[in-house]
């Protein structure tokens, strides 16, 4: 009970692309600006990849709804990228959520596998200390299936 | 507290899934499940009840604890809007390595 990793990811995708290219598509303004927000080409305003470095991305055609932001916490070239964002459509504060990606070469294609990760290590001083770092995800499925 | 803080240590997760399964427990009945003190349970429930994941309820002298469902959903449906944003993301950036690739082969 007290390891999840098998199902505390979100999402794998396997690429018909080189692992360099994939890296490139999220960590280069013109690429990025092209698909993460489905259907808009965004306005890539900071891209500054390194641990502690932040982005902001706008809808040019939007100008009522703010910059989409966030920070790098670790950044490993064409392994690992693992960034938090900042959702304001819940609470007018702001929720941070912690995205990592874990980019695989596979031959010619590449995987990668998102997981949702605590953005902060605000546990490190609660009194537990059983893997505050863990993610949270892991125990959705059982709950759905519990609960209804 | 944030419900993902709050879920993010794997015995609160755990005591979750036990409420959701038994239904309504004690602090006791649910500090039985592990080998860890009361204090360190009774920590844990108290940072579930602040992020509103748990009902507590009084019965003479106990307390009884209870997942809130409500915030669960909540949060359920937090996961799978994520999910359907990412999957959609992903689905562009396929596109996107496509053209990159054409373009460079031409």
């Amino acid at each position: 009970m007290q390891n999840n990793k098998h199902d505390d990811f979100l999402v794998t995708r396997v690429f018909d692309a080189p692992c360099e290219l994939v890296w490139n598509a999220w960590t280069t303004p013109e690429l990025i600006a092209k698909w993460f927000a489905p259907g808009i080409v965004m306005d890539v305003r900071e891209l500054d990849v390194r641990p502690g470095g932040h982005f902001r991305f706008a809808d040019p055609n939007d100008t009522a709804s703010g910059e989409y932001t966030g920070e790098y916490i670790t950044v490993n070239p064409l392994q690992e990228l693992s960034f938090s964002v900042m959702d304001y459509s819940e609470d007018p504060s702001g929720v941070a959520a912690g995205f990592k990606v874990v980019f695989e070469e596979l031959g010619k294609q590449t995987k990668i596998t998102l997981t949702s990760i605590t953005p902060e290590s605000e546990d490190s001083h609660d009194a537990s200390s059983d893997g505050a770092q863990e993610a949270w995800n892991g125990c959705f499925d059982r709950l759905a299936k519990v609960i209804q | 507290m944030d419900t993902f803080t709050a879920l993010s240590v794997p015995t609160r997760r755990t005591i979750l899934e036990m409420l959701a399964t038994s239904g309504k427990l004690s602090a006791t009945q649910i500090g039985q499940h592990f080998s860890i003190s009361a204090p360190a349970i009774s920590q844990h429930l108290k940072v579930l009840l602040e992020s509103d994941l748990l009902t507590v309820e009084k019965r003479a002298q106990r307390r009884i604890y209870g997942i809130n469902p409500k915030k669960v959903t909540e949060v359920q449906e937090w996961a799978t809007n994520t999910l359907a944003l990412w999957e959609c993301r992903l689905d562009t950036l396929d596109k996107v390595l496509e053209d990159s690739s054409n373009n460079k082969q031409e």
